[in-house]
């Protein structure tokens, strides 16, 4: 850079007023402002399992869990993925909303050593082939059964059931996890993989319970307030669903980790939609993990939506400027994403050696992808978050039909509980 | 002075979008009454709420030193509701007259008539205030003292209030909250803006009070 030379002014000025408007914005939240925090939220509203909606899965959820224990009392059904972490958002492909995925887990409490693998497959589809209503819907998969939904009031879902049995203790001894996460090993369970209808099924070693747990444990320590807060308020406007406030599926309640989770993930349906590298877009796990693990470094406590996603797109980001660097080496101080002996790795945090990664190291288009993608993420959403035609922008990224925004000619204030004061009264109870 | 209120209470008014409010210049006050219509979206719950309140807003011309009264006229709002008498209670007074020291009439009907009305339409719906409320009384002033001195304990409060009132700390002594810090970089800052923006005597019945209020507590 020339040091002699001046200073551009109209640089400055243009500084100046960001800064000022900056200010303006975090210290004056009384003053009318519509706010992108609330356009961003409202979007991704539009695109999640509204209450009902969940509910809905959930009984359909319950339903297949009681028919499989009709065969087998001792059988655990419960949910993995994005459904479990509260994540999920409407999926896209080929320009076009597609039906919700909902993974399921069958496990049954069977010792490892005294089974095949086709086995343990054959407990579940069995149960659902003997069983009219689900036969004509169910669909073999490498390592699960699907069943079909029909769509119903524009909710369009397939259930995948993966048949589980927990891992041997030969095995459990062998993972190795994030430091903290030991314990979590224990929740591993072995599944199933068939490659076609004519080769032999095979174990695989896979913990869907531990990263739940790993997941939540990082949202709770950075949102319980809010989480309690917000259970109670859906809990209050959905008394004819629940009676209870412990009724309120923990799911259902959205902290900023899983809004920008959300985002991410549809922002890059939206983004590979209709691409040739539409193949080669990042799966959603590496996503969630990448974002867990940096709202797990921030030191900031209850980060909002805008702010948060800022902070994750950053360290995102960032993350290609450090691959390579060799000062990183031990798992702590590692970069997210890293190469070992010249090979892509995203470890799963509560099995290290298992790499999210894997795809990658067969395919340079995948990280390719996966890069320009983040690129695409800041200039479209992030750079655009002081724009006036933010809303305009974001339906259009996001692939959401765009409200006039007439109703918006309410002022709204936005308030939050540092902005706001306690009423009080002298007299009373 | 009065001019400069009345400028501050106008520009409040441009501020709010489809509201019919009227000003009337009077001898000991100026009257804001009308209908005014808000909307609250609330950040972290994630909910918006909107309505309209027809509302007369009591401003003496010694503000700061008095507080504004507000009442409204449609009886939306329940007596039991934060209310005195026909009055809302916007908040704890020593902790209203510490903002209005420093802020103009705008301001403060920004912070603290908002809050009243959106704490009240979250209330109606749910049941709760959205951001908490104080309790009744004397209870509530000294759980604002706690907040404002940061301690949890009451005892630490009046110790830290009466240094206020009456006694002196050397800036590089030790602070009394026992943080082990000197006292310029502990509670100085705390104290000298409670000193300055509180009449003594205030300071001194508010000592009294939650005295008295602590002793009956832990005697029953």
């Amino acid at each position: 850079m020339n040091k002699s030379s001046p200073p551009d002014v109209d640089l400055v000025i243009g500084l100046c007023y960001n800064l000022f408007k900056l200010i303006r914005n975090r210290y004056m939240k009384g003053v009318v402002i519509i706010n992108s925090e609330m356009i961003l939220i409202d979007s991704i509203k539009e695109l999640e399992l509204s209450v009902t909606q969940y509910m809905r899965i959930k009984s359909s959820y319950d339903a297949l869990s009681e028919e499989l224990k009709k065969n087998d009392t001792e059988v655990e059904v419960y949910t993995q993925g994005s459904i479990l972490l509260g994540t999920t958002i409407r999926p896209y492909r080929k320009n076009k909303n597609v039906e919700y995925d909902v993974d399921l887990v069958a496990q049954y409490p069977k010792d490892k050593s005294t089974l095949l693998p086709q086995q343990v497959r054959d407990y579940v589809g069995n149960t659902f082939k003997q069983n009219g209503t689900y036969a004509s819907k169910l669909l073999e998969k490498k390592r699960c059964w699907r069943i079909e939904y029909a769509e119903q009031e524009g909710l369009g879902f397939h259930a995948d059931i993966v048949p589980a049995i927990p891992e041997s203790q030969i095995e459990i001894q062998k993972i190795l996890t994030k430091p903290g996460f030991e314990y979590l090993a224990d929740l591993s369970v072995a599944i199933t993989h068939k490659d076609d209808d004519d080769s032999r099924a095979e174990w695989l070693s896979c913990n869907p319970k531990g990263y739940g747990e790993w997941f939540s444990l990082i949202k709770s320590e950075k949102y319980r307030t809010m989480i309690e807060q917000k259970r109670s308020t859906i809990y209050m406007e959905n008394k004819d669903l629940f009676s209870n406030i412990d009724e309120v599926p923990i799911q259902l309640v959205k902290t900023p980790m899983q809004r920008v989770i959300q985002l991410l993930k549809r922002h890059r349906d939206v983004y590979f939609s209709g691409k040739k590298s539409e193949d080669d877009k990042p799966i959603s796990i590496i996503i969630t993990t990448l974002a867990a693990e940096i709202v797990d470094t921030l030191n900031l406590q209850q980060l909002g939506f805008v702010d948060l996603l800022a902070e994750v797109t950053r360290a995102l980001i960032e993350v290609e400027r450090l691959i390579d660097n060799k000062l990183y080496t031990s798992y702590q101080i590692r970069s997210l994403i890293y190469r070992k002996e010249s090979e892509w790795w995203i470890p799963n945090p509560v099995n290290i050696n298992e790499n999210f990664a894997d795809k990658w190291n067969d395919n340079i288009n995948i990280p390719r992808a996966f890069f320009d993608w983040l690129k695409a993420l800041e200039r479209d959403i992030i750079d655009n978050i002081n724009d006036k035609n933010f809303h305009k922008i974001l339906c259009e990224k996001l692939a959401v039909p765009c409200k006039d925004s007439s109703e918006n000619e309410e002022s709204i204030i936005s308030v939050s509980s540092n902005t706001s004061s306690k009423p009080w009264s002298r007299h009373g109870k | 002075m009065v001019s400069r209120l009345i400028n501050s209470v106008e520009d409040w008014i441009s501020s709010l979008n489809n509201s019919t409010l009227i000003i009337e210049d009077k001898r000991s006050e100026i009257t804001v009454s009308g209908r005014i219509r808000v909307a609250y979206y609330y950040e972290g719950l994630e909910d918006k709420l909107s309505d309209e309140f027809n509302i007369k807003i009591h401003i003496y011309k010694d503000y700061p030193l008095t507080i504004p009264d507000i009442e409204e006229l449609d009886g939306k709002i329940p007596k039991e509701f934060h209310m005195n008498d026909i009055f809302f209670c916007l908040g704890v007074p020593l902790e209203m007259l510490m903002y209005a020291k420093n802020h103009s009439i705008e301001q403060f009907l920004n912070r603290y008539l908002n809050s009243y009305l959106m704490s009240f339409m979250y209330y109606y719906k749910y049941g709760i205030c959205p951001y908490g409320d104080r309790s009744h009384g004397s209870h509530g002033k000294l759980e604002h003292l706690k907040e404002y001195f940061q301690e949890q304990n009451d005892r630490m409060v009046f110790k830290l209030l009466k240094l206020t009132i009456n006694e002196k700390v050397g800036r590089n002594e030790k602070c009394v909250c026992g943080s082990g810090k000197k006292y310029k970089r502990c509670h100085l800052n705390t104290i000298e803006n409670l000193k300055m923006s509180i009449d003594k005597k205030e300071l001194v019945s508010t000592y009294e009070e939650l005295i008295r209020f602590v002793k009956n507590k832990n005697t029953a």
